[in-house]
């Protein structure tokens, strides 16, 4: 188990202009694959090198266990890291390179060896042992960086964007292996991402970093229907969530969010606190939860077509309301056989359990969020 | 013909011309190491210094080939001497953090652009004092005080350039700081370590200035200062002959050399120079 | 590694705030340094410090010195010979530095733009290399044999042979300055041609056919292209060249001695004279101290030039 316990990390000692991680808290069970994602210059890739020992933190205290590690040379930790640029040693062979860790922990030559042909054939790469890495190509340096860091049989796996120089498809077989691997060998496992598709696909609990904090801790499915806040909400999911400003209005028992384009009646069953009344709110809907209906229905909501997308797997259409008051347009998605075209006139509801209403403070939360 | 090559013809012939001397200053020295001025006929008398001791005109001076040895031992432990300081030196300039780490890079570079020479009289007296005059130990430590600070300055650049991801790989595969220093870094930056090693190289082979001051024994001279007692005499008639055939023997290992290496000098670029 | 297991858990017990650098890791960077400091300190500071000294004594051959206070500097704007010396110092640096400067631009131009990625375009750089490659004791006997006030020289015997002149000349007698500074310059070229070319070398081809495009001429692709990019590397060849002339003075050691008489005799060259030749230390150290000045001066100008925050990356490992 790895414990983070109130981080604080400035990179330029005192000076809080320099802070990077400001007070981040994190449990990761063992064997658990945690993903930590979030846009550039969030905290991620700090806090995963002060997990590697290479950057200490100003504040808080990290435990592996209940070894408290913040001032452990990284050499002590038993860990294993794969980089982006996967930091192969030009000047050293493959097996060399897999051996290295083995050798700096004074292990036989021969037996070291042994060990650097065994992860080789894991990872599918033992025809290329006595290759220099510059002889290889992107996804077989990848592998070459995973067998280094797995061949010391580490208590803790990191890895850095260990999959961003690799050509979309290769992604895919590349993820599966690694969840596969990690799943055999039941490495604690932490890996950062800016890609949220990856985080998503291959993590048991994903960590949303931004502002050096952490926004959201949960399983990738909650972090999709239930996102705390406005950041996670809006950060998650692509095409992304659209956002309505409105006002919360209550008449003769019934909630409504009312924007300056249509009015939204909010379901008996996830009613506000009457605390809410008349304040503004932005009303998020993932355009995946807007269908079309026909006029009959009540909800119905009248949108004047601006934009068609062929997405492939089926449309994106972008629509505004007829008298074009609102600021904003909103997207949604559907499929290829939905009779839609630039300038139509549709009807449109939002499907009922799934909006979100967030409330205009700063960090923007979710009032849905315990319904 | 397009105006695009004639223009391009005109280049060649401009450039041709500008360097014509040196062309000429280049078969110069062939023929008059191999040639007999009197008579005007190929000769290899000039090369009689192969197993003689050179005598002319009043000066007397040993036999070549200790002069030879000594030259290769000098230029070499001047390599080692500097490859030595300069490497470690630019490492922590580059990768380390220290109290006075900003100041001192800038006494570095001021130290780089400020000729020592001008400070010699002093630095000749504290040799006096420290008993160093006439000694090999002498010349090496002010040679190497000189020439330091651009060996640091341009290794610290190749420094700069290793990805920090090799280093932090380093130490979590089991390093030490110094660890990752000897078994990753320095093999990273082979390519800059020989560069610096050509330049301390060719410094320490031309050098003849400090072993004109420092050195009063001539079976102790290299072959700079050797050709230098040959070349700053009073009077002026010189023997080119002699001159040349001794130079020619000393600077053609060294161009020959150098041609192998050039791209090496090409690469070292200004550093933190401000671009445009 | 069993008393390095104990001390952790020590600092575990006492509160992570507490924690105190080993001593070796606080020492780590000071032992790489520690030997060019050491250097630095005894063959720069210190002579530094000691000119200083010495230019306030009387310091000669008797090797007894008393302190004179400003009776060298007195000396030195009363010496009869420092308008000539001064003189001098101006001429070779200036004549140098403008000559040099001009013929690097034409050659990096004319190599690097003009005949761009042509195999002749690196021969004649490397032949260009090679006078800054010799070792200079080689190369000025080119210099004396071309100028060689005998019938041997070159110059004597091709114009006798003409039957221009009918008794060899004495080049040196008339014009030292000339030859110490042609000399000088074609050792010097090959310097400032290597920064100007690797800048010209940097510009984008793209630039190149963009102007070519909008149908400038050569003239103005190199007015306004090229120049532009090498204002940098022209600043810092001229003041770095400048330190250069005015300190050292080796060529001009090899080639004259500073003669005949004192026609090209510079500052810096005078002051190694008083002091070596005349055993004048205090007095030699003196005037050095001027060309100290103005070197330290020209140097300060180079500085300013650089980016040093650029320079100075703090380390991405803590420890």
């Amino acid at each position: 188990m790895i414990t983070l316990r109130n981080i604080v990390k400035n990179y330029d000692g005192k000076k809080e202009s320099s802070r990077a991680v400001d007070g981040l808290d994190l449990v990761i069970n063992k064997g658990e694959f945690v993903a930590l994602l979030g846009p550039s210059g969030c905290g991620k890739t700090t806090t995963l090198m002060m997990l590697a020992g290479l950057l200490k933190p100003t504040s808080g205290e990290i435990y592996f266990g209940d070894r408290l590690v913040n001032h452990v040379e990284p050499k002590d930790r038993n860990i294993g890291m794969v980089f982006q640029s996967y930091a192969l040693y030009p000047h050293l062979t493959v097996r060399d390179n897999i051996a290295f860790p083995l050798r700096e922990r004074k292990m036989p030559k021969a037996q070291a060896y042994e060990r650097a042909k065994e992860m080789s054939k894991i990872v599918q790469i033992d025809h290329l042992l006595d290759r220099k890495p510059s002889q290889l190509s992107g996804g077989q340096q990848q592998r070459v960086a995973m067998a280094r860091a797995l061949a010391k049989d580490p208590e803790i796996l990191l890895l850095d964007e260990p999959m961003s120089n690799l050509d979309a498809r290769l992604k895919l077989d590349v993820r599966d292996e690694i969840r596969k691997l990690q799943r055999e060998l039941g490495v604690t496992t932490i890996i950062v991402t800016h890609d949220q598709e990856e985080a998503l696909a291959i993590s048991d609990r994903v960590a949303i970093l931004n502002g050096g904090k952490i926004q959201q801790y949960a399983p990738p499915e909650e972090l999709f229907s239930q996102p705390v806040n406005l950041f996670v909400a809006s950060f998650l999911g692509n095409p992304p969530m659209n956002l309505i400003d409105g006002v919360v209005q209550e008449d003769k028992g019934v909630q409504a969010i009312v924007t300056s384009g249509f009015e939204f009646r909010i379901p008996e069953a996830r009613k506000l606190e009457a605390k809410h009344i008349g304040k503004p709110v932005k009303l998020g809907i993932r355009p995946h939860d807007l269908m079309l209906t026909d006029g009959s229905d009540p909800n119905a909501i009248a949108m004047k077509v601006d934009l068609v997308e062929h997405l492939g797997s089926g449309k994106l259409v972008k629509v505004m309301d007829a008298e074009q008051k609102m600021q904003s347009t909103i997207r949604f998605v559907t499929d290829n056989e939905a009779p839609v075209r630039h300038g139509d006139t549709i009807q449109m509801k939002i499907r009922e359990d799934k909006f979100h209403i967030f409330d205009m403070t700063e960090d923007g939360h979710n009032l849905m969020q315990f319904r | 013909m397009t105006t695009s090559t004639l223009k391009k013809a005109l280049a060649h012939t401009y450039m041709t011309l500008l360097t014509l001397p040196i062309i000429a200053m280049i078969v110069w020295y062939f023929l008059a190491a191999t040639m007999n001025f009197t008579t005007g006929e190929f000769s290899l008398d000039n090369f009689s210094f192969f197993t003689e001791p050179v005598e002319y005109s009043g000066i007397k001076l040993p036999l070549i080939w200790p002069i030879v040895l000594n030259t290769i031992v000098y230029s070499l432990m001047i390599v080692a001497i500097e490859v030595g300081i300069s490497v470690p030196t630019a490492y922590a300039f580059s990768r380390l953090d220290f109290k006075g780490k900003g100041a001192a890079l800038k006494f570095l570079f001021l130290m780089r652009s400020f000729p020592g020479i001008t400070l010699i009289i002093a630095t000749f007296f504290i040799l006096v004092k420290m008993g160093l005059v006439n000694t090999y130990l002498g010349v090496m430590l002010v040679a190497t005080t000189g020439s330091l600070p651009g060996l640091v300055y341009i290794m610290k650049g190749f420094f700069d350039e290793v990805p920090w991801d090799i280093e932090w790989a380093a130490m979590v595969d089991g390093t030490t700081r110094f660890g990752a220093f000897k078994k990753v870094l320095v093999p990273y930056v082979l390519s800059g370590i020989g560069a610096i090693s050509v330049f301390a190289f060719l410094g320490a082979y031309g050098e003849w200035f400090l072993f004109k001051l420092l050195i009063f024994n001539d079976d102790m001279l290299t072959l700079a200062g050797y050709l230098a007692k040959l070349v700053t005499k009073e009077n002026q008639i010189v023997n080119y002959g002699l001159i040349t055939a001794i130079g020619l023997f000393y600077t053609l290992p060294v161009v020959v050399f150098y041609i192998f290496t050039q791209k090496m000098f090409m690469k070292v670029n200004m550093g933190g120079a401000k671009q445009s | 590694m069993k008393t390095e297991m104990n001390l952790e858990i020590n600092l575990e017990l006492n509160e992570t705030k507490t924690y105190k650098k080993p001593l070796r890791k606080a020492i780590y960077p000071y032992l790489f340094i520690a030997p060019f400091s050491l250097l630095v300190l005894v063959f720069f500071i210190l002579p530094a410090i000691a000119t200083v000294g010495m230019a306030f004594t009387d310091l000669n051959a008797s090797m007894k010195p008393h302190f004179v206070g400003l009776t060298n500097f007195k000396r030195i704007f009363s010496d009869y010979n420092l308008p000539q010396i001064l003189g001098n110092t101006a001429v070779f640096a200036v004549l140098s530095l403008g000559i040099s400067l001009l013929f690097a631009l034409v050659i990096s131009i004319a190599t690097q733009y003009f005949l761009k990625g042509k195999m002749l375009a690196v021969v004649y750089r490397i032949l260009w290399l090679i006078p800054s490659i010799i070792p200079s004791v080689v190369y000025v006997t080119f210099w004396k044999f071309i100028f060689d006030p005998t019938e041997g020289g070159l110059i004597n015997k091709f114009l006798l042979n003409m039957g221009i002149i009918s008794d060899p000349v004495s080049w040196f007698t008339k014009g030292a300055m000339a030859i110490v500074i042609l000399a000088t310059i074609i050792s010097t070229i090959s310097g400032g041609m290597i920064l100007l070319s690797s800048a010209i070398n940097s510009i984008p081809e793209d630039l190149y056919k963009a102007a070519r495009v909008d149908g400038a001429s050569e003239k103005s692709v190199i007015m306004k292209i090229i120049l532009p990019t090498l204002k940098w590397p022209l600043m810092y060849i001229t003041i770095s060249d400048l330190i250069g002339f005015v300190s050292s003075y080796f060529f001009i050691m090899l080639l004259t001695q500073g003669g005949p008489m004192r026609d090209t005799t510079t500052l810096s060259l005078y002051a190694f004279q008083q002091a070596f030749n005349l055993k004048y230390y205090g007095y030699g150290a003196a005037v050095s101290l001027i060309v100290v000045f103005i070197s330290f001066v020209l140097t300060m100008l180079l500085i300013r030039m650089f980016d040093f925050n650029q320079m100075i990356k703090p380390s991405r490992i803590e420890d």
